[in-house]
């Protein structure tokens, strides 16, 4: 009997741990704040955000936010690219990278695919000054804001 | 939304089917559906791979087609073995009374299960809201999982470039892709990609593992409050599911493929526990050894987990260890070799590539980094972080497996126990000999061993696969119904729970 009343309190405080993120904001623990932060943010996302590909984009763009600041701005920045190279580029053409990050390089290689991502990464060595590889369309550059400019330009 | 109801009925149709040709009589409605989308999800997964292991690619058509057969081969399978697998029948040794949802148990007990049974249903209303509201957002999944499913949408079949072409090595090559296959299902429906879509079906894989394991506990210790307990109790893991706050890494609803892999390993797990203890029931071994081959089509991780349950049955498994263990190991590796492994052997190799790490020089040079992985292992499950983390998962688990004393000596539960710690073993092992990096890590730890900020990346992501199992050996190992069933083969330590009744019949 004591056995089976230790272990029905043991899991009634794994309930009242989960219970706990009940309580209101202000006197919760940090990550769990930071939790149900994320959680509101993505609630309003959820109303704001379309059923169609490209909000939903913006919406994992900001989402993405919600780990690093600097990287959402900076996602952002590429959506917009993105959206314009989706429209200049037939699927199955080519983008050079150059100075892009290696993280930003294969997000970006997941946006646009089916056209193809190709060039070093700046953790590689890739710098703005790279040479554009043979049979590329777009250029798209690492910089500050980053940009897309045409092959040969 | 269209493409997302046809997959996830098509699963449920398939997998319904499945579990009736298993044989399972007078399962609880709940659990017979988490059945379905388990055995359907997975089925559908790996009937794709095979497809495009094959070379016939991934089209709408050749799905159908497939799933048809499928479909097909199983109702007529059913229909001629309808009068062997009727319950009552003399062949399979099962009585009439056997042939019911749960036992009954008392009023009080009643209304508990269901007053459970509502947060439940909320926490995996949130997590499927959730799912279907955000876009995939997490790193590995986006780059990984949900690009393989977006090359599928557009290429029908993976065996292409982005398997071959060391351009595409961050996408993991050799890494099976099952939870992109099923993740494509809903492109295949509507002619278009949307990783909304394709993202919404991740959060199903977690109402199949809360509604599984609420059946099969609630079974084995006669009373359903234990069950929606145990269920809720995973329900509620803040790295897995959430019922409030969701935190961003390995969750339900971020499109990663743990918590598809805790499925199957937790699936996988009890079925074999339970054909150990009644080896003469062929079909639970059928069972363990299909979900272990859905596992291993999710990740690499369940490799070390089916030579553990080979192991463990062949030290356990008593006079016919030999025959048990071939019946479940056998039917895993011929799914992991024929959808995956084979092709799998030409794909470029990461320098992750844990295998060919598995030296005795990499070993014995890994051996200094024990401290830190022991510690982080520490950390994340016996601190006062585990609290918030995992709400007090880790030591309440203990407790419980502390109050079953020798009746974790049963079989069952001991191969349970088992397999729990050989698999976190095999992570240990793991991050021991990785010579993972990345310059995320070098610049964050300027020189430091990359392997602290794996851990801190990784260390729930794996714990994740096994929580649903511990929680679910310590609720069946635990005295908490108050009830003392015999052990499944009437020998050896007694108490506890039953497993054999996973199968759905009294033993």
């Amino acid at each position: 009997m004591l056995r089976t009343l230790v272990a029905r309190i043991v899991l009634v405080l794994v309930f009242a741990a989960a219970a706990l993120k009940l309580v209101p904001a202000e006197r919760l623990p940090e990550a769990l704040r930071a939790g149900r932060e994320e959680f509101v943010g993505a609630q309003a996302l959820g109303e704001a955000v379309g059923r169609d590909g490209s909000a939903a984009r913006i919406g994992r763009s900001l989402l993405r936010g919600g780990f690093a600041q600097a990287r959402s701005r900076r996602a952002f920045h590429w959506l917009g690219l993105v959206e314009e190279a989706a429209v200049l580029l037939p699927d199955g053409g080519t983008i050079q990278l150059k100075g892009v990050p290696r993280n930003d390089a294969w997000f970006l290689a997941y946006d646009l695919y089916p056209r193809r991502v190709v060039g070093l990464t700046a953790e590689e060595g890739s710098t703005l000054e790279d040479d554009s590889l043979p049979g590329v369309d777009l250029i798209l550059l690492g910089s500050e804001p980053p940009r897309l400019e045409r092959a040969g330009e | 939304m269209i493409g997302l109801v046809v997959a996830l009925v098509a699963a449920a149709v398939l997998g319904g089917l499945v579990d009736r040709v298993l044989g399972a009589p007078g399962l609880d409605p709940l659990e017979r559906f988490g059945r379905a989308l388990m055995f359907g999800l997975g089925g559908l997964g790996a009937l794709s791979m095979l497809a495009d292991s094959a070379g016939l690619g991934v089209s709408p058509f050749g799905m159908l087609m497939l799933w048809a057969a499928a479909v097909a081969g199983l109702w007529f399978r059913l229909r001629r073995g309808g009068d062997r697998a009727r319950p009552g029948s003399p062949v399979d040794g099962r009585s009439a009374a056997s042939a019911r949802s749960l036992p009954p148990e008392g009023a009080l007990s009643r209304v508990l299960g269901f007053a459970l049974l509502l947060p439940l249903g909320a926490a995996l209303f949130s997590v499927v809201r959730a799912g279907w509201q955000r876009p995939a957002f997490q790193f590995d999944a986006l780059t990984r999982w949900i690009f393989k499913a977006k090359v599928l949408a557009f290429d029908g079949t993976l065996m292409g470039p982005v398997s071959s072409d060391p351009a595409f090595a961050f996408t993991h090559q050799r890494y099976p892709p099952l939870v992109s296959h099923v993740a494509n299902l809903p492109a295949l429906v509507n002619g278009s990609f949307d990783d909304r879509l394709a993202s919404a079906l991740f959060p199903w894989f977690a109402v199949a593992l809360a509604l599984v394991l609420y059946g099969i506990v609630a079974r084995a210790t006669s009373r359903r409050w234990v069950g929606a307990a145990a269920a809720l109790w995973v329900a509620c893991l803040p790295p897995s599911l959430y019922l409030v706050f969701p935190p961003p890494g390995a969750g339900a609803a971020s499109a990663m493929a743990d918590i598809p892999l805790s499925l199957f390993l937790t699936g996988g797990g009890l079925a074999a526990a339970a054909a150990l203890v009644a080896p003469e029931q062929r079909r639970l071994a059928w069972e363990a050894g299909l979900l272990l081959g859905f596992a291993t089509l999710v990740k690499n991780e369940a490799l070390p987990f089916v030579a553990g349950v080979a192991l463990g049955l062949l030290a356990l498994g008593g006079a016919r260890r030999f025959a048990l263990t071939a019946r479940v190991v056998l039917p895993a590796s011929v799914i992991y070799v024929a959808a995956w492994g084979l092709r799998a052997q030409g794909f470029p190799a990461l320098d992750e590539h844990y295998p060919a790490q598995l030296n005795p020089d990499a070993v014995t040079a890994g051996l200094a980094r024990l401290g830190p992985i022991l510690a982080a292992l520490r950390a994340e499950v016996a601190s006062a972080d585990t609290l918030h983390r995992w709400n007090l998962t880790w030591p309440a688990a203990l407790v419980l497996l502390g109050l079953a004393g020798r009746t974790l000596l049963r079989r069952d539960l001991a191969l349970l126990l088992i397999l729990i710690v050989w698999q976190l073993s095999a992570y240990v092992l793991a991050y021991t000999v990785t010579a993972w990096s990345s310059p995320a890590a070098e610049e964050a730890l300027a020189g430091g061993d990359p392997v602290v900020f794996l851990l801190n990346l990784t260390l729930a992501r794996l714990l994740l696969h096994l929580a649903p199992l511990l929680v679910a050996t310590a609720v069946l190992a635990a005295p908490l119904a108050g009830v003392r069933p015999r052990s499944g083969d009437g020998s050896g330590p007694r108490g506890g729970h039953d497993l054999v009744s996973l199968a759905g019949e009294t033993p």
